[in-house]
């Protein structure tokens, strides 16, 4: 069970030129896809200053304005399911899990 | 002064009461207000153009969060207490919430923040709640994790309440162990109560030189504590008083210098006597 809410929000081109080497863009792409949403066409992304504003927003979007208010993550490595509720993900986790 | 770390654990301290009354009161949303304005000042070079992704470690209600928001950051605010989360989502800020405890490392991708700040959270991590948690390995584990979470060149500020000289040396050795550079600002070290401190952490070096910022005191700025060596020499004593003049001239000084409001002016009367048949 999962729930996706959009927040609209400013759109600052400069704030995502910015941001997107920090961002695992592989990752993103089949975090969205795993949500049922294949926006994102490319399969990589050289260089973020040659793309066009149309890609810029459609970052803006998926990267600040999504919110998924009901889900869980599934930890790749342990398989420990995080629950999202409200839009706040749960990452306490019991002093025997640490 | 009572100390909330000693009463429970933050996420049971801070139940749905508690944290009603500590979003609600003015006094405290002013002085969270001013802090989070400072810590924005301490984390520096703010150009103004680009906004930063910032971390608020300890975001409570979102009062510091509200700052940010106005300064136009983007940002991620994690807490342990369920009940202040909640209303932090009632009143309907930008940044992004998530519940964690700090104590258990900062679980985001390395490099990820331009920037930390964090409002009267780190004294609780010198707590052990419970016989499993030792206050050494988790402050170890939060400033390792932290480390990572943050990108070359960044900063990291965390205004808080230490118990003890002690408590600050505790807290600075694991940031240091965990390779962060920078030091201790005092803000009006000679007030008993507007005395703040802020510990500035540098993760990385940014190219140039950092240096310490100063700490604001009424009259000026005076220097940092930082780990710079305290000369021994001692300079003679000055405070020999000849006169009731001298000895108010003194008392006014020091209150200036504790930032008291309303100490009278010195002038040529002071210290003269009425005449008599007042």
């Amino acid at each position: 069970m999962c729930r996706i809410e959009i927040r609209e929000q400013e759109f600052n081109a400069d704030f995502i030129r910015a941001f997107f080497p920090k961002l695992d863009y592989g990752v993103l792409k089949s975090t969205l896809e795993s949500l049922g949403d294949d926006s994102l066409k490319l399969d990589s992304v050289e260089d973020i200053d040659g793309q066009p504003e149309d890609f810029l927003r459609l970052l803006h979007k998926v990267l600040l304005e999504m919110d998924v208010t009901q889900g869980e993550m599934t930890c790749g490595n342990c398989q420990h399911k995080y629950q999202i509720n409200e839009g706040i993900p749960n990452m306490l986790l019991g002093a025997d899990e640490i | 002064m009572s100390r909330p770390e000693h009463i429970a654990p933050p996420e049971i301290f801070y139940n749905d009461s508690e944290a009603g009354k500590y979003t609600s009161n003015t006094r405290v949303q002013q002085i969270q207000a001013e802090m989070t304005y400072r810590a924005l000042e301490l984390l520096g070079d703010n150009d103004g153009q680009t906004p930063k992704f910032l971390l608020d470690i300890g975001c409570g209600s979102g009062l510091s969060g509200e700052i940010l928001d106005e300064e136009g950051h983007y940002w991620l605010g994690c807490d342990i207490s369920p009940s202040m989360l909640s209303i932090a989502l009632e009143r309907d800020l930008e940044g992004d919430l998530m519940l964690s405890d700090i104590g258990s490392g900062v679980h985001v991708r390395a490099g990820s923040f331009d920037g930390a700040i964090s409002i009267s959270v780190l004294q609780w991590l010198c707590n052990a709640d419970s016989t499993s948690a030792n206050p050494g390995s988790r402050l170890m584990r939060f400033f390792n994790s932290l480390y990572a979470a943050l990108s070359r060149g960044s900063r990291a500020v965390f205004q808080f309440y230490p118990e003890s000289d002690d408590q600050v040396g505790f807290i600075m050795g694991f940031a240091q162990k965990a390779g962060f550079s920078g030091g201790l600002v005092v803000d009006y070290p000679n007030s008993r109560k507007a005395k703040k401190f802020y510990l500035c952490l540098f993760a990385g070096v940014s190219g140039k030189e950092v240096q310490m910022p100063a700490a604001k005191t009424e009259t000026g700025t005076v220097s940092n504590v930082g780990r710079q060596s305290q000369s021994t020499h001692r300079p003679p004593r000055t405070n020999i008083k000849h006169s009731a003049k001298d000895h108010i001239n003194h008392k006014k000084h020091l209150q200036r210098q504790k930032g008291k409001q309303g100490v009278p002016l010195d002038s040529k009367y002071t210290g003269r006597k009425r005449r008599d048949g007042f």
